[in-house]
């Protein structure tokens, strides 16, 4: 396929009243891949006050041409902008156009990109890291058995071609400016009665300090901190000195300690700050692949034959219980 | 009466043993499988359903290349009343789309039924699209990514996460719901369960039982092209004295210039 004659449609997303930095990340890899980028937007439920506008002011330094602001209406949006950006490939191909569909490893991207499989009838490449042009089709990266191997695979035949990113993979990069346009849309009316949901309440969870996937520091607990209280005191106690964000293992997010949200890894966040320092983890590959991208990674484990010690600066082998009290005591005495 | 209900669960290669790819880039099942333990939580979460309605029937459907049932009978185990095992050695390399088209082949023979519940993301391929292709497929509505699930009447209600906290949902049934793992404390089959999971009915049909035409499910349409090495991270310094190890771990932080 080629760049000139593709238009890449993307499903952005709404993070905390502003766009989700994987937005820009997409924005930043569609540009390699086509000619005309077009960013699908759900401004539905408690979006409904988003600037539009002042977004595609935003997306317009990253490339993107056109900002569709969708309505789908009071229920999920997976469905709606799934048939919404399936008339947008169908009308771009009845202009001889080849289509690239990405959409973020989210809640709302594989809703959307599973729906829009259906619509395409086209199968989705799914948790990819990277994606190339190829003479036929397309060859999309993906980290596979906890991240220790790269596979490459590709995609031939006809358009769409139907992927979904992991967030942080790429890196967000600005352009030379370009005028994008807003696009608004009602999608509701394209969801089927039987297909239909309704959010009949939303509670908004106050998170205190930075996102998990945005923070320059990131303080991540585990099994090995013993107790819910510990991570309290110990996670969120630090946290608090350095301004960072918390994560946790699965093993601690199964275990109810702290939400799903928190969760680092495969299956949970990848993030990548300045600093990810790993408490009582042990480093299972399926945690490794979340966070052996931060730019520097400390790691406190009793056990020095811990896996999480081959991916750390700096490794101390040594109790939480001994070390984290004190640390927050210093940091505390800093500040001061 | 009661909630008819359809649980999907996937049986995998047990995920304690690292993988292994063969070399035509298949992913290597001659060793143990096992029920994906993210799809306990749907078993778990279709017995406490049925247990508030006061009646029910659970069955759990499961694709597979090679007639395993393994998996299966743990869920039948736990208290599932019947199961459907789609077995075909044409489905081996199966996508996510393929896969669903499959599974929904076989909710169909079921009559009808009120819920279908998947987890969220499977443990081996994890594209997490199978439910929402599920409901397009069958146009009704998947509330995906579910941390509670009750149903009254013909309506369903849902708790899930969302960018900023918990959104409630409510949808009508028939509904597909898939449900995040970790909610509920999965039930373990007791003796009593494993005997009577022994005489449990599991059908294992082919695609040409279900009527499904393979050319319909374009499986050739993505092939693997190479697989190599991640780059890896070289360890750095190690302190082992932890009475210095709040002062190293201050002093690295300087150092990044973070602090
Ligand atoms: C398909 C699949 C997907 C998965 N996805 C994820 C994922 O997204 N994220 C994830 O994190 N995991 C994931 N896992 C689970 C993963 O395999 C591990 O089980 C998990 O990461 C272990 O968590 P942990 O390190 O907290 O616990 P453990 O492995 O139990 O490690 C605890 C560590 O704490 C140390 N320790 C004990 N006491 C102390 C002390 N006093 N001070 C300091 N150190 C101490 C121990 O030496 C040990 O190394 C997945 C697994 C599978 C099969
Ligand atoms: C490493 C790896 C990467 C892959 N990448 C892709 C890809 O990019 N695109 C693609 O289309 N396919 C991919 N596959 C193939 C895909 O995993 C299989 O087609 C699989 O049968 C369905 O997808 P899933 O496991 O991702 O399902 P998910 O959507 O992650 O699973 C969600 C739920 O669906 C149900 N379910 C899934 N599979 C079955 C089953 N066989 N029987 C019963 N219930 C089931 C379970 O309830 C499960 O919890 C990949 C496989 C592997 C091993």
């Amino acid at each position: 396929m080629e760049a000139q004659n593709i238009d890449v449609i993307f499903v952005g997303e709404i993070s905390n009243g502003a766009l989700a930095s994987h937005t820009f990340e997409i924005a930043s890899l569609a540009r390699k891949l086509g000619s005309s980028i077009k960013c699908v937007l759900s401004v539905s439920n408690s979006n409904s006050t988003f600037d539009v506008d002042a977004a595609s002011v935003q997306l317009g330094e990253y490339g993107v041409n056109e900002l569709h602001g969708v309505d789908c209406g009071k229920g999920l949006c997976g469905y709606g902008l799934a048939g919404y950006i399936n008339r947008m490939c169908e009308s771009a191909q009845s202009n001889s156009k080849d289509v690239i569909v990405v959409g973020p490893a989210s809640y709302l991207g594989r809703d959307v990109l599973a729906h829009l499989s259906v619509f395409a009838d086209r199968n989705v490449l799914a948790n990819a890291i990277d994606i190339d042009l190829d003479s036929d089709g397309i060859v999309t990266t993906h980290m596979i058995f906890g991240g220790s191997k790269v596979l490459k695979a590709k995609s031939s035949g006809t358009s769409p071609q139907l992927v979904i990113l992991r967030p942080k993979s790429i890196s967000a990069q600005a352009d030379s400016a370009t005028q994008c346009s807003v696009v608004r849309a009602q999608a509701g009316d394209l969801i089927e009665a039987g297909a239909s949901s309704e959010i009949i309440n939303s509670e908004i969870t106050q998170s205190d300090g930075p996102a998990l996937d945005e923070a320059t520091i990131v303080i991540s607990g585990g099994r090995g901190l013993g107790s819910q209280e510990n991570y309290e005191k110990l996670i969120v106690g630090c946290a608090n000195e350095l301004g960072a964000a918390t994560g946790a293992s699965r093993a601690i997010v199964d275990a109810g300690w702290v939400p799903y949200s928190k969760q680092v890894g495969q299956t949970g966040k990848t993030v990548k700050p300045q600093v990810y320092i790993a408490c009582g983890i042990s480093g299972a590959t399926q945690h490794l692949v979340g966070m052996k991208g931060s730019k520097n990674i400390i790691a406190i484990n009793t056990d020095d034959q811990a896996p999480i010690f081959s991916v750390a600066d700096l490794g101390i082998v040594a109790d939480v219980n001994v070390v984290m009290p004190e640390l927050i005591e210093k940091l505390k005495n800093l500040k001061s | 009466m009661g909630i008819n209900i359809a649980v999907l669960v996937k049986q995998i290669p047990d995920p304690s043993v690292e993988g292994s790819l063969d070399s035509s880039f298949r992913f290597n099942r001659s060793g143990k499988i096992v029920l994906d333990e993210a799809d306990l939580y749907g078993v778990e979460i279709a017995l406490s359903l049925v247990e508030s309605a006061g009646e029910g029937k659970i069955t759990v459907i499961s694709m597979v290349p090679d007639g395993e049932t393994t998996g299966v009978r743990t869920a039948l185990a736990m208290g599932a009343d019947e199961a459907i095992v789609i077995s075909d050695s044409a489905l081996e390399n199966s996508h996510a789309l393929a896969t669903a088209k499959v599974l929904n082949a076989a909710i169909d023979t079921l009559g009808d039924i009120d819920l279908i519940i998947s987890g969220t993301e499977s443990s081996d391929g994890y594209t997490g699209t199978i439910p929402a292709q599920i409901g397009g497929l069958r146009n009704i509505s998947a509330l995906t990514f579910a941390t509670s699930v009750e149903v009254n009447g013909d309506e369903i209600q849902i708790r899930r996460q969302s960018n900023e906290g918990i959104d409630t949902l409510k949808a009508s049934l028939p509904a597909v719901v898939s449900v995040t793992a970790g909610v509920v404390e999965p039930r373990y089959p007791n003796f009593k369960g494993i005997m009577a999971a022994k005489s449990k009915p599991v059908s294992v049909k082919s695609l040409s039982d279900l009527g499904v035409d393979f050319e319909s499910l374009n499986i050739d349409s993505q092939s693997v092209i190479s697989i190599d090495d991640a780059p890896n991270r070289q360890a750095g310094v190690r302190i082992e004295d932890p009475s210095i190890a709040a002062d190293k771990i201050i002093e690295y932080l300087q150092g990044t210039g973070v602090l």
